[in-house]
């Protein structure tokens, strides 16, 4: 039996912390008790009983009620999270009846990535420990058996612990791994060096690409009551609730979670069977507070454009290791080259648009072949073999949230059964441009940077259950000194992929001359893009799906991307 | 009937409780309106206002001649009246009506206290309050 605690000490009050009213309260109700049952004794203050017994009794009584109460804030979780904890150590042993336990014993999460001098099969044993600052991590594998690598052109097989090669530069080439394992004292950051406790033939190099996630912060009572209350659906991924739990207790430095199920406006992956029941579609969609910035190099084979053999392109697969939110350049010899990007679906549940800013869409790229007045080619090439091919170093941006959730999830303890969950991204809203108009107060000092930082954070962070609005902007500038907002302008552009084009046929065929092209170009669509210029009445409509793109937006599953950047307050005048 | 252990002004200050006799009624009520008399006030963490500031006032050289005593004492004994009115458990004939607070001065440089009590019916009690020996 464990040691009682110290109810005296603990939960008590000082007699300073005792209000004087409640003894009066107190005092009276005690008076009254007593009279009730010996009415001829007095008990007024002043008489002896009144003084020596009665005032006592009620500065007791005050003082346990005050004890009492201060207990039953323990019991309930929405005190704690609110910062009123009086027993902490109650608090670690209660809180364990919910299955809620402290960082310190919840495994850390983060990616590695691997650099290999060739795109040879290999196998990682599950075994292998990467030392990551004073942590010790193993690798992820949600299925029995090593982590198995291989080469990008060669399939993977479901229910395996497959990994795909990437190329990262014209010689070299990266696996991105997710690794899960104890912290330790120091949190790891992005860029991290690893340590690794064997050899492992071709690796040059490890690293870690993200920060990583969990286990290393001090048990934060506040952190636990809250998952206590939201912990009101089961953390199966089986439900909209559940999905979103689960990720949040698991991951809780993931900022925002949106889910879409069957039946969901936003949900088009929805296949209704000839017995009328519809198979579950749940799409899982994340986002951490910063996106991270990655270069690697694709190979693109030069080939006849859609204009014959006049017109050279550059085409092939852009083979990112990580999901791009957004692609920001291509790049060879230093310059940049407007690419013609295709979405292209994997997997024929997640057909056309639906597949995008997940891992099931691949991006088929086409580069003009150029040359400069001169008649040089701009575009710098190598010939392997019997192709030309030329190397471009693709910048984008991605989410570290989206390969930890996706390889957690697909572990065959975590992937529900039954239920076809997709892990993607939000479709983005990208600001162009927000401009407000504000007045100032006559005589005060405007903290436009803190005005700034809320307003960026609050479009951010909007989601379905807090949608961003104008009122964030009004109370961001009313409390940095502004007087009132005149205008919001809103410009912006509902990004359903990050390609152009979208491939709406199931298998792709790949074009290698005009005719293929011909054919290819036919079989796509333009991805549709869509306008906001509401601030106040955000249009999140759905496209015209008759072109079978299946793009679509609504509350459920957008979200703002706003830099600050692009956020213009200005003062128009002095009042 | 309301009822009290009998509490006994002890020679050179002090109260003694004497266990084996009890005061009721008017008497009860009239010990607690003398207690309050020479309670200092604001002494009592519970009742901020009970007490008065007359055996301050007397200890501390606030009453030097027969207007500042009778000034001390007209004050003390209407805190005490109110004091009593509002926490007063007796029967409503019980309860105090009326304070009379006469100083008197049987030397020089010595003060006594005559208090007056009239109930709610009209029945007086007096007491000599000795305050220098």
């Amino acid at each position: 039996m464990s040691s009682p605690y110290d109810f005296l000490s603990i939960y008590y009050p000082g007699a300073s912390e005792i209000k004087s009213d409640r003894i009066q309260e107190m005092r009276s109700a005690v008076s009254t008790l007593v009279r009730s049952l010996t009415p001829d004794v007095d008990t007024a203050p002043n008489s002896p009983f009144g003084d020596l017994a009665v005032s006592p009794a009620a500065v007791e009584l005050a003082a346990e009620e005050e004890a009492f109460n201060r207990f039953l804030s323990d019991l309930d979780p929405t005190n704690v999270e609110n910062g009123v904890a009086w027993n902490c150590d109650f608090l670690r042993q209660f809180f364990l009846n919910f299955g809620i336990h402290d960082d310190s014993q919840q495994r850390s999460y983060g990616v590695l990535r691997l650099f290999f001098d060739s795109e040879t099969e290999r196998e990682i044993d599950r075994s292998t420990e990467f030392k990551v600052g004073d942590g010790i991590y193993r690798p992820f594998a949600p299925f029995a058996g090593p982590l198995h690598l291989l080469p990008y052109s060669q399939e993977s097989e479901a229910g395996t612990n497959h990994r795909h090669y990437h190329r990262f530069s014209s010689d070299s080439w990266v696996v991105d791994i997710l690794v899960t394992g104890n912290a330790g004292q120091v949190a790891v950051t992005a860029g991290t060096s690893v340590s690794i406790d064997r050899v492992i033939e071709g690796l040059s190099g490890a690293t870690a690409l993200v920060d990583f996630q969990g286990g290393v912060a001090p048990p934060q009572l506040q952190e636990l009551a809250r998952r206590i209350r939201s912990n009101f659906h089961t953390s199966t991924p089986t439900t909209r609730g559940g999905a979103t739990n689960m990720i949040h207790q698991q991951f809780p430095e993931i900022t925002l979670t949106g889910c879409t199920i069957s039946g969901d406006f936003e949900q088009r992956r929805d296949v209704i069977n000839p017995l009328q029941a519809a198979t579950g579609r749940i799409d899982l969609l994340v986002r951490s507070e910063v996106l991270l910035q990655d270069t690697v190099s694709v190979r693109l084979k030069q080939m006849p454009g859609p204009d014959g053999s006049d017109h050279l392109v550059y085409a092939g697969w852009a083979t990112l290791p990580e999901t791009p939110i957004s692609l920001v350049s291509f790049t060879n010899s230093g310059k940049i080259f407007t690419a013609d990007v295709t979405s292209v679906s994997t997997d024929p549940y997640k057909p056309a648009l639906t597949a995008a800013y997940g891992s099931a869409e691949k991006l088929w790229v086409s580069i003009d072949y150029q040359v400069d007045g001169e008649g040089q080619p701009t575009i710098s090439n190598v010939t392997e073999g019997s192709e030309t091919v030329a190397y471009f170093d693709v910048t984008y941006l991605f989410d570290p949230a989206l390969k930890i959730c996706q390889e957690f999830l697909s572990g065959e303890d975590c992937s529900p059964a039954g239920v076809d969950l997709y892990v993607k991204w939000f479709v983005p809203v990208v600001v162009d441009n927000l401009t407000v108009e504000f007045n100032r107060k006559s005589g005060t000092t405007l903290n436009l940077s803190s005005a700034r930082s809320e307003i960026v954070t609050a479009y951010n962070s909007h989601r379905f259950e807090a949608p961003a609005s104008p009122v964030a902007i009004d109370t961001a500038l009313y409390y940095a000194g502004a007087h009132s907002v005149r205008t919001v302008a809103l410009q912006a552009t509902i990004r359903y992929s990050v390609a152009h084009r979208v491939w709406l046929r199931g298998e792709p065929e790949l074009p290698t001359n005009a005719d293929t092209w011909e054919t290819f170009l036919e079989g796509c669509a333009a991805v549709p893009t869509l306008d906001v210029t509401s601030a106040y009445e955000p249009a999140f409509t759905n496209q015209d799906l008759s072109d079978g793109t299946l793009a679509v937006s609504g509350d459920r599953n957008v979200s703002y991307l706003l830099s600050s950047s692009n956020l213009h307050l200005v003062e128009i005048r002095s009042l | 009937m309301n009822a009290s252990l009998e509490l006994t002004f002890a020679p050179g200050g002090g109260l003694l409780l004497n266990t084996s006799s009890r005061v009721e009624g008017m008497r009860a009520v009239v010990q607690n309106a003398l207690v309050n008399l020479l309670t200092d006030l604001s002494s009592d963490p519970v009742f901020p206002r009970k007490g008065t500031e007359l055996m301050r006032q007397a200890f501390s050289g606030q009453i030097f001649d027969s207007r500042s005593a009778e000034h001390s004492a007209s004050f003390a004994a209407s805190d005490t009246l109110f004091f009593g009115r509002e926490h007063d458990v007796a029967e409503a004939k019980d309860k105090i009506k009326e304070i009379f607070l006469v100083p008197k001065f049987p030397e020089a440089l010595k003060l006594n206290l005559e208090a007056t009590f009239v109930s709610i019916d009209d029945r007086r009690l007096s007491f000599p309050i000795p305050l220098s020996q």
